[in-house]
């Protein structure tokens, strides 16, 4: 990497859903320690970056480069929906999670009592209510100790309480991890938060 | 009543959504119900060899053999050494008439077939090869290298085992890329370090193909134990057949489940595919007696190119056997499959 401390470096994207062209971005850094929320209103290519940054989805145009502690490092990744597998309980759902990271599985992992999920660690994911699910998505990602994390509206679908919990949780694994990227449809305030990016139809504002 | 029919409405627009709902519902069932009348219309010639040790022997055959028989009659003089089985094998035939002996009452007739149809077939035609009058002695009855074939307990063992490899593997593949897209886990998967794209593709053949050889093994063991089939020598042998059949169907399982709307529509494909497999692959039907059309169409099927050499391995007619061309053609199946599954997955993979 050429930029000092660059951990992620956007040089000539773009994404294509058809002929429509999602997101187009010229160059965009991403440093060690960077806190990033990127927001934008729906459609905007919030998740679309996400996406391409955690490697889901290939690019039609131009390079992703990521820095060796990324590419060796474990991915937190919660998508904006689901991320979940709706027949095991949450338990099951943490310890698969854990198991395909290659990570030693815990009969209770610690995230899930930060996030209050520990009288549900037996319930199936799919009788689990919105809000929990979303929880537990998040207690999987955090699960693994990551690296990065790659968060796609964390906070959507929760109360003001678990809102409450998520920023503390999240907070708190900012500290640790070398790169935070989160994505919002609005601007939250968030005291982690050392970077914001708007979208607006597919480009940086 | 207006309620009813907006349900019906609704089903219909999310059922029916894009080319893949109109095509699994309303073009493939009727599509084949038009080749299943293109199944059974060529009446196939039993293939006769007559084996005679001198001109003398080729008259006396000729006087005797019945010419109106849907016999395709092939003569051939004594080799060195008679050996029916191989030059069964070689000639391709269906019957072989030892007619080396001068007196016809020596004379015997052998197949070795391990098409339990084909086989019922031939013992019934037995009588027409030579007509005896009433009360003479001659061609008593058929010398089958593989008697086992004509045991009508055993008859759909082999075809079924058979059919079980390529259908297990189909259905447990179809479900597993349209079901991780559903829950989105396929994009969690995609983003987790050390799996990535190619090894989550090449992860999703490894359950259909571990739990078809597991399938195999406990079907093995269950007609020893219940029809006293033994195990053949050649396992080896046939599971180099039998492998690219199953990696076959997975990967169009896989590719099913990329290019599937919803886990109702690949579960369907599964259901279209087991019909398929019955009709289109000589299953039920022989494709010898097939239209061209439907012979071509029976190449793209795993099981049409295992089904042949499985029966023979069961009933132990395995080293009797090429299976060449068919090891051919079902590696050509599994490739071809396995490219159609990558490039559906990447398909996939561009439009989450």
């Amino acid at each position: 990497m050429n930029d000092d401390g660059a951990l992620i470096r956007l040089e000539n994207i773009e994404k294509r859903y058809g002929r429509q062209s999602v997101l187009v971005i010229e160059h965009l850094t991403f440093n060690d320690g960077d806190r990033v929320l990127i927001t934008g209103a729906n459609g905007s290519g919030k998740s679309t970056l996400l996406k391409l940054l955690a490697g889901v989805i290939p690019l039609d145009r131009g390079r992703i480069h990521r820095a060796r502690p990324l590419r060796r490092g474990l991915l937190g990744y919660v998508p904006q929906a689901g991320g979940l597998y709706p027949d095991l309980t949450v338990a099951k759902n943490l310890a698969l999670r854990q198991g395909l990271s290659g990570v030693r599985a815990v009969a209770e992992p610690p995230i899930a009592k930060a996030l209050g999920l520990t009288a549900f660690l037996d319930r199936r994911a799919d009788a689990l209510s919105g809000g929990f699910q979303r929880l537990t998505a998040l207690a999987a990602a955090l699960a693994i100790g990551p690296a990065w994390l790659a968060l796609d509206e964390p906070l959507s679908g929760m109360d003001a309480q678990k809102r409450l919990v998520v920023t503390e949780v999240v907070a708190a694994e900012a500290d640790r991890a070398r790169l935070l990227l989160m994505t919002s449809p609005t601007r939250e305030s968030l005291r982690f938060i050392t970077r914001t990016l708007d979208l607006k139809e597919g480009r940086l504002a | 009543m207006i309620g009813l029919l907006r349900v019906l409405r609704k089903d219909l627009i999310e059922f029916l959504d894009g080319i893949r709902g109109a095509l699994l519902v309303l073009v493939l069932p009727p599509l084949a119900l038009v080749f299943v009348g293109q199944l059974n219309v060529t009446a196939a010639p039993v293939r006769l060899l007559v084996v005679t040790a001198d001109q003398k022997g080729e008259d006396t055959v000729a006087a005797k053999l019945d010419e109106t028989a849907p016999f395709e009659i092939s003569r051939r003089q004594l080799p060195a050494v008679l050996d029916p089985l191989r030059l069964l094998v070689e000639a391709r035939a269906d019957l072989l008439l030892d007619a080396t002996d001068p007196e016809p009452e020596e004379w015997q007739l052998y197949t070795g077939s391990t098409d339990p149809a084909h086989f019922v077939t031939l013992r019934q035609l037995t009588p027409r090869v030579v007509p005896w009058p009433p009360g003479a002695t001659g061609v008593q009855g058929l010398r089958a290298y593989f008697p086992d074939v004509g045991d009508p307990r055993l008859n759909l063992l082999p075809a079924t085992m058979a059919l079980v490899l390529c259908l297990v593997p189909f259905v447990v593949a179809v479900p597993s890329l349209i079901g991780e897209r559903e829950n989105h886990t396929l994009d969690v998967l995609l983003a987790t370090r050390g799996i990535g794209a190619a090894r989550l593709l090449a992860g999703k053949v490894l359950l259909p193909v571990v739990l078809s050889l597991f399938n195999l093994a406990a079907m093995l063991v269950l007609v020893q134990l219940v029809y006293g089939v033994q195990v053949k020598a050649g396992l080896l042998d046939v599971l180099r057949l039998l492998l690219p059949a199953v990696l076959a169907s997975t990967f169009l399982g896989l590719a099913v489940s990329a290019l599937a709307h919803s886990q109702a529509q690949a579960m369907l494909s599964a259901s279209i595919y087991f019909l398929v497999l019955l009709l289109f692959s000589g299953f039920i039907y022989p494709l010898d007696r097939a239209t061209p059309l439907v012979r071509e169409f029976a190449l793209l099927l795993p099981l049409t190119h295992i089904l042949p050499a499985f029966r023979a391995w069961t009933f132990g007619g395995w080293s009797t056997i090429n299976p060449g061309p068919a090891t051919t053609l079902i590696a050509l199946n599994a490739v071809a499959y396995g490219l159609f599954a990558a490039g559906a997955f990447y398909w996939l993979r561009r439009r989450l």
